[in-house]
C-alpha cells in the first residue's frame, strides 16, 4: 500500500495501534514487548514520534521507564491511515464478482471469530498484525 | 539605595555576578548564579527554579548551600517546598511560595524561605528561593539583594540559552516535537508591560507547538500584535505558519501597512506552492498615541473584546486567509476595542477544544477565566490551563489566546 497519509513506516503506525489500544499511554518497555523489539528499538521508535508530534514524553528521565502518550495529531494520523486502508480494500473488492465478495466476507468473519477466541485466554492487547 | 547595610552594595554584587557569569561557560550560568548569590546575599541556601514553557511546573536547575562545595547537593531533601531532585515537578498551581511567587510576580517571605521572581524583557523564566538563618532578618539583605539582581539573572539566562542547550533542556517538562522547536525560535517573548501597554500570549500545548504562532512588538507609540494559525498538520502546518509569520514581520519591518502584510505573506506562500497551506490570521496595529488600532482579520481567528467582567465578539469583516487573498479583497478596519479595555485574539484550537465526552470549550468558559481576578500577563496561561483541564489534559489542536490592552492601564484586570 504505496502513499499511505503521513508516511508513516508500518512499524510506526503499528507502535500508534498499540498505544491507542491501551488508552493512550504506555511505557517504552511494555512496547517492547508488545511489538516484539528489544527495549532499544522502541526507544528509538518513539524517539521518532516524538519528533513527529504523534508521541509525547517527558524530558529528564530514563528513556525507558517513561510512560510515552500518543497525541492528538497521532490519533489523527492513525484514523488517517485507517481511513486510506479502508478506502484501498474498498477499491480492490469493488472489483471483484459479487458472489466471491460474499464468499471473502464470510471467511473473513470465520476467520475473525476464530482469532477472538484464540487471542481470549491472553486477554492483553488487541494489536492487528500487519501485512507486509 | 541599602547604605545602612555593611556588606557589599547590589552595584557591586551586580559586577561580580556579571563577571562571573561572563567568565563561565553559558551551561554552568545557572549554578553560577546561586554560587554568587547565596553567599552575597548571607542566604544558607539559594536554588535557582526554571519554569517550563507551558508555564505548568518549575524545575530545580542549580542550588548553592553554604559549607558545601557548588553542584554538591542536586537530590537532597527539602522542607521548603522546593523540588525534590532536579527535573522533578514543582506545580506552578501548587500551594507552595516559590509557585506563588511565580504566578503573582512578587517577592514573598514566608519564614526562613524568600522568593523572587526571574522575569526580564518578557520571559517569565523562574524563581530565585533563598532560606535565610532563623536568626537573620530577611528584609535586611536577602531581599533586597535578590531584588537588585533578578532582572541580571534573567538576561543571563536568556543569554545562556542561545549558546548552550543545558539550560533549555533542563527547564522543559516534555521533549519538544520538532515543529515545536521550529516555533519556540520564531516566538516572541511570551509578555510585556510598558509604559500604557500590556501583550502575553501562550500557545496550548507549547511542547507541540504546530499550527499556531503569535507576534508582537512596542515601538515607540505604536503596538502591532498578530496571530497566525496554518490550516492542516504537523511540520507543513508549523512551515507555513513560520513563513507567514516572516513574511509579516517583514513587511511590517519594510513600513507596509496590515494589507500589505497580508498581501506579502499571500505572495510568500503561494511562491512555495504545494509545501504549504493557507494561514488564517489577525493582524492588528495600535497607535498608543490616540489609543485608536485598524485590524485585518484573514480567515478564522475569534476577536473578543473584554471588559468589566464582560466578554464580547467583536464583529470585524472576514477577509480570505493568508495564501487566498487576491488584490483588493481585504481593507484593513477600525480596531472596536478602545483604550483600557482588552483585546483578546483566540485561535480556533480554542473553541474547537473538545472534552472527553466531546462537548466544546465555550465563549463562557473563556469569559469565567477573563473575569477572574487576575492579572493580564497571567491571564493566557490560565486561558490554558482551562482548555487544558476541560480536554481532560490533551488538547486537540493548538489553542493560542493573545490578549492586549494600552492606554492608562493600572495592573491587573479591569
Amino acid at each position: 500500500m504505496s502513499g499511505a497519509p503521513d508516511d508513516l513506516t508500518p512499524v510506526q503506525l503499528r507502535c500508534l495501534e498499540v498505544l491507542a489500544a491501551t488508552g493512550g499511554t504506555s511505557r517504552v518497555g511494555d512496547l517492547a514487548v508488545a511489538l516484539g523489539v528489544v527495549a532499544s528499538s522502541a526507544s528509538r521508535l518513539v524517539d521518532r514520534l516524538v519528533a513527529l508530534g504523534l508521541v509525547s514524553r517527558r524530558a529528564g528521565r530514563s528513556r525507558r521507564e517513561v510512560d510515552v502518550m500518543i497525541t492528538a495529531a497521532g490519533r489523527r494520523a492513525l484514523r488517517r491511515c485507517a481511513a486510506a486502508v479502508s478506502h484501498a480494500l474498498e477499491q480492490v473488492a469493488a472489483q471483484m464478482d459479487p458472489d466471491d465478495r460474499r464468499s471473502l466476507r464470510r471467511g473473513l468473519a470465520a476467520l475473525s471469530e476464530v482469532a477472538a477466541r484464540a487471542q481470549q485466554p491472553q486477554g492483553s492487547l488487541d494489536v492487528p498484525t500487519e501485512d507486509r | 539605595m541599602t547604605s545602612s547595610r555593611p556588606h557589599a552594595t547590589d552595584e557591586a554584587v551586580q559586577a561580580s555576578l556579571l563577571s562571573a557569569a561572563l567568565a563561565a561557560s553559558s551551561w554552568q550560568v545557572p549554578q553560577t548564579v546561586v554560587d554568587v548569590l547565596g553567599p552575597a546575599s548571607g542566604a544558607v541556601r539559594l536554588d535557582l527554579l526554571l519554569v517550563d514553557h507551558e508555564l505548568v511546573e518549575l524545575h530545580r536547575i542549580a542550588r548553592w548551600r553554604v559549607g558545601e562545595p557548588s553542584h554538591a547537593d542536586l537530590g537532597g531533601p527539602d522542607q521548603q517546598g522546593v523540588p525534590p531532585s532536579p527535573g522533578r515537578e514543582h506545580l506552578v498551581e501548587g500551594p507552595t511560595a516559590a509557585a506563588r511567587t511565580f504566578r503573582e510576580q512578587v517577592v514573598t517571605v514566608a519564614g526562613t524561605t524568600v522568593c523572587q521572581p526571574v522575569s526580564v524583557r518578557g520571559h517569565r523564566l523562574g524563581v530565585l528561593v533563598a532560606t535565610v538563618p532563623g536568626t537573620v532578618d530577611p528584609a535586611e539583605r536577602v531581599v533586597p539583594v535578590l531584588a537588585a539582581t533578578a532582572g541580571l539573572v534573567g538576561l543571563l539566562l536568556r543569554q545562556a540559552v542561545e549558546s548552550s542547550d543545558e539550560v533549555e533542556v533542563r527547564r522543559r517538562s516534555h521533549v519538544f516535537s520538532v515543529a515545536a522547536e521550529m516555533q519556540w525560535d520564531v516566538l516572541p517573548p511570551t509578555e510585556h508591560r510598558g509604559p500604557g501597554v500590556e501583550v502575553a500570549a501562550l500557545v496550548e500545548p507549547a511542547y507541540l507547538a504546530t499550527s499556531d504562532v503569535f507576534d508582537w512588538a512596542v515601538d515607540d507609540d505604536v503596538l502591532s500584535v498578530a496571530l497566525l494559525e496554518a490550516d492542516g498538520e504537523g511540520l507543513r502546518a508549523a512551515r507555513s505558519a513560520d513563513l507567514a509569520l516572516a513574511a509579516v514581520r517583514h513587511a511590517r519591518r519594510a513600513g507596509l501597512d496590515l494589507v500589505d502584510q497580508a498581501a506579502t505573506a499571500d505572495d510568500v506562500l503561494r511562491r512555495q506552492g504545494s509545501g504549504t497551506g493557507r494561514v488564517h490570521a489577525a493582524l492588528v496595529r495600535v497607535d498608543l498615541g490616540t489609543g485608536r488600532g485598524r485590524m485585518v482579520l484573514a480567515g478564522a481567528p475569534l476577536v473578543l473584546r473584554h471588559t468589566a467582567g464582560a466578554l464580547h465578539v467583536v464583529s470585524v469583516p472576514r477577509a480570505p486567509a493568508l495564501g487566498d487573498g487576491e488584490e483588493g479583497e481585504r481593507s484593513d478596519q477600525p480596531l472596536p476595542v478602545p483604550p483600557r479595555q482588552t483585546l483578546v485574539l483566540a485561535s480556533s484550537g480554542v473553541l474547537q477544544a473538545r472534552s472527553r465526552d466531546d462537548v466544546p470549550f465555550t465563549l463562557d468558559q473563556l469569559e469565567d477565566v477573563l473575569r477572574a481576578p487576575a492579572d493580564l500577563l497571567d491571564t493566557p496561561r490560565q486561558v490554558a490551563r482551562a482548555v487544558r483541564a476541560h480536554c481532560g489534559g490533551q488538547v486537540a489542536r493548538d489553542a493560542t489566546c493573545v490578549l492586549a490592552r494600552w492606554g492608562a492601564i493600572s495592573r491587573g484586570r479591569p
